[in-house]
């Protein structure tokens, strides 16, 4: 399978932060997940593929082509939404379409104008007006107006209200399945994510600690209850996040198949209790352990 | 370039419409046809050219425009020398009409090439004061175009504290200005214009690294 994005010892350090020589890469036609809680690296990783703050090291491949030298081109094929959205803010959204229209070179103006209306954004009023949930949509109308070829989303959902955030996701959800696009969402809800992504990249304290198919994560992690002496101390030795309580004990495992067998007898009798669990379960974990 | 035009070409149009009653035929047929005494009161307000980069500065900083413009794809190189073209484009409509007007109105062609090369000498000295002012914002930050409004009062010290005491009056100006020296200027500006122009292409392209 082909990776349209490829990172090689990627490193920038900050005073307080360190984005530590990452490798990541992230295969074409998918939508890649990137969760981590604040400060974990997600936005300067973003940044530096799209070469908007300076490298400390290594490498990025887009498409195939470095970053920095083929940038322009790079940029040509990229839908990008950013933390916060940037605009001549005194100028409409159709005053903003135009211009940004001489830059890209599949440009849809048809395409922006329906999603224009589809996000229910005015066209002509000034964009200083708008709210900030109308300019993080304004700014994806652009970012899929120009038929990209890679969508990097970078909290595009922070600060919406709940009705605004299941808009966007929604919208992504069924444009992302509709046009086989590669996307890179990165997010703290997890929720978000879940929604759409195909892999997952959990990133903690500037390190890229797994990167996994939602599926198998799901499938492999289980929350695990028992009762004392309902399970062997191996096994439980297996699991993370450990906690006691009035009623037993409950534990994360990371490989449920493998200890599935084991569980059989109590599962039966209903001393053990397996649940599922989210992705935020699986990233509190994974920054406890860490 | 075409988007924001506008900003940078109301300035120089500005001035010609409301130089234009100034164009006073008497004044430059009268008793006294020093075409040039005009041209000096004309050539210090192609500093005013540079206010429309004031304005243009003060828009990109307040709409963090230089962020918007990073992420499209569009080199430092592009957005330096269309910043750069409509200085030069400014500069070049209001002393090209300064000096058409003079053409139509004159009637002492030998007052006509000095006046105009005295204004052409301004607006090569402004395009230098341009290029310096992008090379200072895209190293320092927009701060540097205080730096314009001592640009802007700079002809009125040096009349009084150089001209003056030297004793250098306009008909010495204007015998300057019959010798080929302003041509050399002229050339010299634009070289150094250019080069300004790519020195400040490079400190963007830096800034953005």
């Amino acid at each position: 399978m082909e990776h349209i994005l490829e990172i090689n010892k990627l490193r920038k350090e900050y005073p307080e932060f360190v984005l530590n020589d990452i490798d990541w890469n992230v295969l074409k036609g998918y939508v890649m997940g990137l969760i981590g809680p604040n400060g974990a690296g997600k936005t300067t990783t973003i940044k530096l593929i799209m070469n908007l703050t300076e490298f400390g090291g290594g490498q990025v491949k887009v498409f195939g082509l470095d970053n920095i030298q083929n940038e322009k081109q790079i940029k040509n094929k990229i839908g990008y939404v950013g933390e916060e959205q940037y605009f001549y803010d005194h100028k409409s959204a159709a005053w903003t379409g135009e211009f940004v229209s001489h830059f890209y070179d599949k440009w849809d103006g048809e395409k922006y104008q329906s999603l224009l209306g589809q996000f229910d954004i005015p066209p002509k009023k000034r964009i200083k007006k708008f709210s900030k949930g109308m300019k993080g949509k304004l700014s994806l109308a652009i970012a899929l107006s120009h038929n990209p070829e890679l969508i990097m989303l970078d909290e595009p959902t922070s600060g919406l209200d709940p009705i605004n955030r299941r808009e966007v996701i929604d919208f992504l959800k069924t444009f992302t399945e509709e046009n086989d696009k590669t996307v890179i969402l990165s997010s703290h809800i997890t929720d978000d994510i879940a929604r759409i992504a195909d892999y997952i990249t959990y990133m903690i304290n500037g390190r890229i600690v797994m990167t996994k198919s939602k599926d198998e994560l799901l499938t492999n992690w289980k929350k695990v209850h028992f009762t004392p002496q309902s399970l062997e101390k191996s096994i439980v030795d297996k699991l993370e996040s450990v906690e006691s309580h009035m009623f037993g004990s409950s534990g994360l495992t990371k490989n449920y198949p493998e200890i599935q067998d084991a569980l059989a007898p109590g599962l039966a009798s209903g001393d053990i209790k397996v649940e599922s669990v989210g992705l935020d379960d699986i990233l509190i974990a994974l920054v406890k352990g860490d | 370039m075409k988007k924001f035009s506008f900003w940078y070409l109301l300035y120089p149009g500005l001035l010609l419409v409301f130089g234009i009653p100034l164009y006073n035929h008497d004044r430059l047929v009268g008793p006294d046809p020093l075409g040039l005494s005009y041209a000096i009161y004309l050539a210090p307000m192609i500093w005013l050219v540079l206010g429309a980069m004031w304005s243009h500065e003060q828009m990109e900083s307040k709409a963090n425009g230089y962020s918007f413009l990073r992420i499209l794809p569009i080199e430092p190189a592009q957005i330096v020398k269309a910043k750069f073209a409509l200085v030069f484009i400014s500069v070049a409509i209001y002393v090209g009409g300064c000096c058409v007007a003079f053409a139509l109105v004159s009637t002492n062609p030998e007052y006509l090439i000095p006046s105009c090369a005295y204004l052409i000498i301004h607006g090569d000295i402004c395009l230098v004061a341009a290029g310096l002012l992008y090379l200072g914002i895209f190293r320092f930050g927009k701060y540097v175009l205080i730096v314009w409004v001592c640009l802007f009062i700079s002809p009125i010290p040096i009349r009084i504290f150089v001209l003056k005491p030297l004793a250098i009056s306009d008909s010495d100006i204007m015998q300057f200005m019959r010798g080929p020296y302003w041509i050399v200027g002229t050339i010299i500006c634009l070289v150094g214009y250019y080069f300004l122009m790519k020195l400040a292409i490079k400190k963007l392209s830096d800034r953005y690294a």
